[in-house]
């Protein structure tokens, strides 16, 4: 039994889909592990409230590493997901982003104003953040997918790049915006429909 | 295994007598002709019992996971309330309309088979659970019994006056009602008493939460007034220091805490809580009895050992100990069997979606996976402000237990994490009811 376990975990960390021609239930080592995830950024992540990120979707590379940052002690911020990114290998942390990055990306769905959005374009277009996000947020590679996500997050992890909290080079471009202003962008981002 | 035989020949006669004595009305004429079998089994079945976090979840889940199987969710009530954030009603941040919902989507959604009846008896031989609707067929069930109360460990409590009196509320619906009617209509300089029960007990932190929260109405709205928290354990029982700083901050005069003060005796036409430390004078008390796995789980004969309180069961699986195919998940689940994790919806969430994909896995012919469960509770201490506890846990190969894999508590208060606690209700209700 035990040998099996095993023999099924090593079958599952290699492809991550495994078996699936001839199971019935095909089940990846980041399914497994990400399901739990779910109690919080719900079914295939697509959190529905305000402050709790969209991660179905989201783009494997950057997932992946901001999990392992998690786990390093390296986003502060995020206090609850440096507790529990800590209880997982390298390994399982790419597993979950895998596994989540597989979703279909799905939009936020919270209220946008429409004045700081319209605000927050004019901000981000002054600023080339379309230049790393994509003309409709989407991201690539490292650069995470923005365009819909939820605005309340959005806009807290703003703060966590202007305050240091987060730190990053191509992010230092907050440094000297107020908070309406990260709040504009965070509206505007979010409420992306494309 | 450790079931007898006698044990065996009892449950079975219950299971005939449940079938023949309670399963008579609704049951349609024809089936009862036959076997008082409803909805014949054809292709793989699960049956899940107990709509709550743990059952609805455990439906889903095993529906996502193998959409062949057939799922058949069995609930007595047809509306579901949440637990958590039902403190957020008692202390008026909330309604009871924000936290009651419908199953509507599980069936929409997933093709579960929703029946509302109660199950009465169990035949594990024969893979039948007997419910007062008829008698249903199983490959596997799972069973989320969640909590009942053991009014009889306090003497004067197990009668309807005190009961009505004295609501415990760790069932939401009803009983939440009544304790929130009672706070409104009390007057101001009045004196409310919360009993909290020896652990193990239903979330940890419910009723330091619910105590922070009637402070905080009471502070708002009831001039002069006192919650006297007595516990019948040593100490806050969970997030014990950020609890402490919040009362001493926010509720210096207002709330008092008393530990090793387990209520011995209450009095329904006095209001007089007679504690380990001494009487109190309640206007409003709400008394949270002792807790033990839900009743259905002592009539199903998924009790152990002969004192036990809890349901023992694998913690690979969550397969019960003394029957083969049948799950418990959820909070009446026994912690010595699998393991340190807290009774909690988050839990019962994560075993939920443990137990589904064990049994719709061995259903298959396939090997169970290892367990991989998420806890993260927030409490309100006052309307904007949270605390938090989050913990990962895994399998022990060792102990053969579930174990923490890391986790901790929030460093301090702060509007964020209360924004998270009401974000996180919507996304785990989604994942449980979505």
């Amino acid at each position: 039994m035990q040998k099996l376990r095993l023999f099924y975990c090593i079958v599952a960390a290699a492809v991550l889909v495994p078996v699936a021609a001839f199971a019935a239930s095909a089940v990846s080592e980041g399914e497994r592990l990400g399901r739990p995830c779910a109690g919080c950024h719900a079914t295939d992540g697509y959190a529905p409230g305000e402050y709790i990120a969209r991660i179905g979707g989201q783009n494997a590379e950057y997932m992946t590493k901001v999990m392992k940052d998690f786990a390093a002690g390296k986003r502060k911020g995020s206090v609850e997901m440096s507790l529990l990114a800590k209880g997982y290998s390298e390994a399982d942390l790419a597993a979950i982003s895998e596994y989540y990055a597989g979703k279909p990306w799905k939009n936020s769905t919270n209220k946008i104003d429409p004045k700081k959005s319209a605000a927050g374009f004019k901000i981000a277009k002054e600023n080339g953040c379309f230049d790393c996000h994509g003309t409709k947020g989407e991201g690539m590679d490292a650069y995470p997918r923005i365009g819909g996500q939820n605005s309340g997050y959005l806009h807290e992890v703003l703060k966590r790049y202007q305050t240091g909290k987060i730190e990053s080079e191509e992010m230092a471009l907050v440094k000297d915006m107020s908070d309406s202003q990260l709040e504009a962008l965070a509206q505007y981002f979010s409420g992306i429909r494309k | 295994m450790s079931i007898t035989r006698r044990n065996f020949i009892k449950y079975t006669f219950a299971a005939v007598a449940g079938a023949s004595v309670l399963g008579h009305s609704a049951v349609a004429p024809a089936a009862q002709k036959t076997s008082g079998i409803i909805m014949p089994k054809k292709g793989k079945r699960i049956v899940v019992l107990g709509g709550g976090w743990g059952g609805c979840t455990a439906a889903k889940y095993a529906r996502m996971e193998d959409p062949k199987v057939e799922v058949i969710l069995i609930e007595r009530d047809p509306k579901f309330i949440s637990c958590p954030i039902s403190n957020l009603v008692i202390g008026g941040q909330k309604t009871m309309k924000d936290i009651t919902f419908t199953r509507d989507k599980l069936a929409k959604n997933y093709g579960i088979k929703i029946v509302y009846t109660e199950a009465t008896a169990l035949d594990a031989v024969k893979k039948t659970l007997t419910t007062k609707a008829g008698t249903i067929e199983y490959d596997k069930l799972i069973v989320s019994p969640g909590i009942s109360y053991d009014y009889d460990a306090i003497e004067g409590l197990n009668n309807a006056a005190a009961i009505k009196k004295f609501p415990a509320a760790f069932k939401a619906g009803a009983e939440t009602v009544a304790l929130r009617e009672k706070l409104v209509a009390m007057k101001p300089g009045g004196v409310v008493v919360l009993a909290v029960p020896p652990v193990p007990y239903r979330c940890p932190p419910g009723p330091y939460e619910r105590a922070s929260l009637i402070a905080n109405f009471l502070k708002k709205y009831k001039k002069g007034s006192k919650i006297i928290v007595v516990d019948a354990n040593d100490d806050v029982t969970s997030k014990g220091p950020l609890f402490k700083k919040a009362w001493a901050d926010y509720y210096k005069d207002i709330l008092e805490y008393i530990p090793d003060a387990a209520v011995t005796k209450v009095d329904a036409s006095t209001g007089v809580i007679t504690t380990e430390q001494g009487e109190i004078k309640s206007d409003v008390a709400n008394i949270i009895p002792t807790m033990t796995a839900g009743k259905s789980a002592f009539d199903l004969g998924l009790m152990n050992k002969p004192d036990d309180k809890f349901v023992r069961a694998d913690a690979y699986t969550l397969e019960s100990y003394n029957f083969k195919d049948v799950y418990v998940i959820g909070d009446a689940t026994h912690n010595g069997a699998v393991g340190g994790v807290p009774k909690s919806g988050y839990v019962a969430n994560s075993m939920g979606k443990v137990a589904a994909s064990a049994a719709v896995r061995t259903l298959n012919g396939q090997e169970p996976l290892a367990p991989s469960l998420i806890n993260t509770c927030y409490s309100m201490v006052n309307d904007d402000e949270a605390i938090f506890v989050a913990a990962s846990y895994k399998y022990d190969d060792v102990s053969k237990r579930i174990i923490s894999a890391s986790g901790g508590t929030s460093p301090e208060r702060s509007v964020l994490f209360g924004k998270h606690a009401e974000d996180w209700a919507l996304g785990i209700w989604n994942d449980i009811l979505g």
